[in-house]
């Protein structure tokens, strides 16, 4: 059962997944091939690292919303009905498509995991800085799977989850503008918001931080 | 008044008039009808050079000041800039205490650079005579760090040459603190000095040589050991690859010959015709030191600035810590620990950052389980 | 008698415009069940209800002895569904789409499904997306039937289809009934392509359960009686009237429900005379049967 799920899913999101999983790969290689140079000061060679770092956690955010997105389309184009209709509990089903999702996304994190080992393989890190390929592959696949399960929620979710979503969101901005208007100053409710999506125990703190794959 | 060129030109024009009625008349003529035209000339530049008076009075620029510090800014900007300069000059004042005053004589001007998105510029002079222009930023605060950066650029050092030499001040010192720690904290960990490594773990003397407060004797081979001599002469491979140096340079880098780097590197250093003088680079850099003196005004407070530029004359370790009110080692100590307060979050991901991601991942399954159609 | 289907007091209201009101379907195991209803009437609705896909506001459904939709995995398992459109996933192959289903049923017969696969002529390396209207009706009825199903719910299965098609469709399904005894519930709005199949018919409109009743006591007992002197008031009739409509004069047209031979005498008691009795097709007993229950009955 898991085995036709995995196929068709994979069947769905191949292209874009090779894409990603090519890119996951490309990524740490030509990021450190590309910004490398031998004569280079550890501390230049640092700043040269991080202005490609964004790029990991936005290829994690891709990976994770679009498999999500993706492994859930057919259903919604069907109105869910031939899934409803097999002879299992729904939230096996949920399961097992959540489960095919996660060996999908785990292919382009296992790309750039050798990709980081390739890299920092075939280079000579300068004194007093560190490779970081098993961390930095660690930390990949923790955002793409944070990204991939927030989006699998939201796919799956029915039209009245997103009208609440978009209510509680349009309720934010409707009170920021109200308290504005008022001449309040302070509370800020939309830069709180986001102040707590990227706190430690928001779902994007793991995306943020330093992106390293050479680090001091 | 019309320069020589202009009357050159009008006269020129004049004489070259075609037409019966010019030569008729004859040349006296000619030139007086010449001179009552260079007149009309003159006359009409000075009701524009009037003009611009006014326009200029009508901008009703003005200067605020607060203390010693002069700002000069359009009268529509007056009250915005003279909060500014207010929260500027305690800051300074309390920083510099009576070297403070040297800002009086030098004025900065401050004029909208964007007026869409309500940023500030600031102009001023400084001491070598030469005029920069910097972004001060948007708002009050903008406008107040940058006053605070001018400071910073036009008084440090000024108070004796050891400071100067020690820590040029560049517009970078009003960085935000943290990220002057942080960058700070990079300098040290990835500096090749062997007192920088020796610092980060915890040795508190070689903390002050990383920093310079400490001189350190044949730095070329006290601070640096021979892979890092070997990292030296491979930063600078263009500079004597293709010199008669290349060979060395082989010897250093390839065959991993110490004494090989060592030669090479007192040649480059020495002074020559061929090439620049190569310095050795400092084993922690500017943003270090500049969390040093955060670090001696915090703990000296107020008074901190006025004690070390009392102190001139001392050795610059004793010096700052004089200022800081703390004995060097203690003074060390709690720079260091600064820089790894606010060391940059490592790649590496935290046992609660893992589980937090473990517990979003578990929330998204919930929900697509629970608030879908799936339940 | 045991029931493959049984529903009670059915009640389940989608939104404003529609509702479906009182539904207590009987379906006899082993029956060829004929869901009748114009378009719009609540049969793909109660279908739905019937699989579990919606949960009912009130009453109870039970399918194959399970409680739906609480056990309706367990009666799914039993349960061979072709809905209304086509629901599978079209980027899938045939083949691949065979292989997809029969991984959800343990009891997926293969050499059925491989037998239907040939007796179709389906294309298995064909996407789904490009198969013609005829070939996924096709397909759906194979991996209906090849999962060897008890009950099959068939919602407008051979709509759209050709008369080839169609044929070929039904036979598949009357071969796979006869063989397996399973319980066919089969809805449509072509009535007289169930006359020929079904045993028992259930009528909806507009959200009710018009009927239920043995095919057979469905088209015997609706008639189109000619009576000639009928009084205004007609009182206690022995069978239903249906409708009643004035011809001329004294004649009128009745269409009656529960007709049977000796109830002529009735017209004798009331002063009446019968001239004639038509037996109405499946159709036009259909037909009959919608008008009055949207009109008011002109019963005496």
């Amino acid at each position: 059962m898991f085995s036709v799920v995995l196929y068709t899913q994979w069947k769905w999101a191949r292209i874009p997944l090779l894409l990603l999983t090519l890119a996951g790969f490309a990524l740490p290689v030509l990021s450190v091939r590309s910004q490398y140079d031998p004569g280079l000061p550890a501390l230049a060679l640092l700043e040269r690292m991080q202005r490609l770092g964004p790029l990991y956690p936005v290829l994690a955010l891709c990976v994770g919303l679009l498999v999500a997105m993706i492994i859930w389309m057919p259903d919604r184009a069907g109105r869910h009905v031939y899934a409803l209709s097999l002879p299992l509990p729904r939230w096996k089903f949920v399961l097992l498509r959540y489960g095919a999702g996660v060996v999908l996304v785990l292919s382009p994190v296992l790309l750039l995991g050798i990709g980081a080992l390739v890299a920092t393989a075939v280079t000579q890190v300068p004194p007093g800085i560190h490779a970081y390929p098993g961390g930095i592959t660690l930390r990949f696949l923790l955002a793409t799977l944070v990204a991939f399960s927030i989006a699998f929620a939201a796919a799956a979710g029915t039209s009245r989850l997103t009208k609440v979503v978009i209510g509680v969101l349009a309720l934010v901005i409707a009170l920021e503008i109200l308290l504005s208007l008022m001449g309040i100053t302070g509370a800020d409710p939309i830069l709180k918001l986001l102040e707590w999506l990227a706190s430690p125990t928001g779902p994007l703190d793991i995306f943020a931080g330093r992106w390293m794959l050479l680090d001091a | 008044m019309p320069d020589r060129s202009t009357t050159a030109l009008i006269l020129g024009l004049l004489l070259l008039l075609p037409g019966r009625a010019a030569v008729a008349q004859g040349a006296a003529e000619a030139r007086a009808r010449a001179e009552r035209l260079l007149r009309e000339y003159r006359a009409e530049r000075v009701a524009t050079e009037r003009e611009n008076l006014q326009n200029l009075r009508q901008r009703q620029s003005d200067t605020v000041s607060a203390g010693a510090l002069r700002v000069v800014v359009r009268q529509a900007d007056r009250a915005l800039v003279q909060q500014a300069t207010n929260a500027a000059w305690s800051q300074i004042e309390a920083r510099y205490g009576r070297l403070s005053g040297e800002m009086a004589r030098f004025p900065i001007l401050i004029e909208p650079s964007d007026t869409t998105i309500g940023s500030f510029g600031a102009q001023a002079r400084l001491r070598d005579g030469s005029i920069t222009y910097q972004v001060a930023g948007i708002g009050r605060a903008g406008i107040t760090a940058g006053l605070l950066r001018y400071a910073d650029l036009l008084l440090w050092g000024s108070a004796d040459s050891v400071l100067g030499a020690w820590y040029p001040a560049t517009p970078e010192a009003g960085l935000d603190s943290s990220v002057v720690a942080e960058r700070a904290y990079l300098e040290l960990v990835t500096s090749l000095s062997v007192q920088a490594k020796s610092c980060m773990i915890g040795d508190d003397r070689a903390c002050s040589e990383a920093l310079g407060l400490r001189e350190v004797p044949d730095p070329l081979i006290g601070a640096y050991d021979p892979a890092a001599r070997r990292a030296l002469v491979a930063g600078i491979a263009t500079l004597v690859e293709t010199w008669p140096l290349a060979a060395q340079y082989s010897a250093c880098v390839e065959e991993r010959d110490d004494a090989a780097c060592v030669t090479l590197l007192r040649t480059v250093m020495s002074p020559s015709d061929s090439f620049s003088r190569y310095r050795l680079p400092p084993a922690v850099g500017d943003a270090a030191r500049r969390a040093l003196v955060a670090q001696m005004e915090r703990l000296g407070g107020t008074d901190a600035w006025g004690r070390l530029v009392q102190a001139a004359g001392q050795p610059l370790e004793t010096r700052f810590a004089v200022a800081a009110g703390v004995p060097p080692d203690s003074l060390m100590r709690v720079w260091r620990r600064g820089l790894f307060a606010v060391r940059p979050r490592s790649v590496e991901v935290t046992p609660f950052a893992l589980l937090m991601a473990m517990a979003w991942c578990g929330l998204g399954l919930a929900f697509a389980l629970r608030f879908s159609r799936w339940h | 008698m045991s029931f493959a289907i049984e529903t009670h007091g059915l009640h389940y209201r989608p939104g404003r415009n529609f509702e479906l009101h009182d539904v207590s379907l009987h379906v006899p195991a082993g029956a060829v069940y004929g869901f009748l209803g114009p378009n719009g009437s609540g049969k793909t609705t109660t279908i739905r209800l019937l699989m579990g896909l919606l949960k009912p506001h009130a009453g109870s459904i039970t399918v194959l002895g399970h409680a739906v939709p609480a056990e309706a995995p367990r009666a799914l398992l039993a349960t061979g569904y072709v809905p209304e459109r086509p629901h599978l996933y079209p980027t899938l192959t045939v083949a691949e789409s065979i292989r997809y289903h029969a991984a959800f049923y343990p009891r997926w017969d293969r050499r059925s499904g491989d037998d239907l696969l040939r007796r179709f002529g389906l294309d298995e390396s064909r996407p789904l997306g490009r198969l013609s209207k005829g070939e996924m009706g096709k397909l759906m009825i194979l991996l209906a039937l090849a999962q060897a199903p008890d009950l099959l719910l068939l919602d407008e299965p051979t709509d759209g289809l050709d008369p080839v098609v169609r044929r070929e469709v039904l036979t598949a399904l009357l071969d796979y009934v006869s063989e397996r005894e399973a319980t066919v519930f089969i809805s449509s709005h072509l009535v007289h392509e169930l006359e020929r199949i079904c045993d028992w018919v259930g009528v909806m409109d507009r959200g009710r359960q018009v009927v239920e009743l043995p095919m057979q006591s469905f088209k015997n007992g609706i008639k189109r009686l000619r009576v000639h002197g009928a009084p205004a008031q007609l009182g206690d009739t022995p069978f239903v009237v249906l409708a009643r409509e004035y011809t001329d004069g004294a004649s009128e047209t009745w269409v009656v429900r529960g007709w049977q031979a000796p109830m002529d005498q009735y017209f004798g008691g009331v002063g009446a005379s019968l001239r004639e009795v038509v037996d109405l097709d499946l159709e036009e007993g259909f037909v009959e049967l919608l008008r009055t229950a949207r009109a008011p009955r002109q019963e005496a």
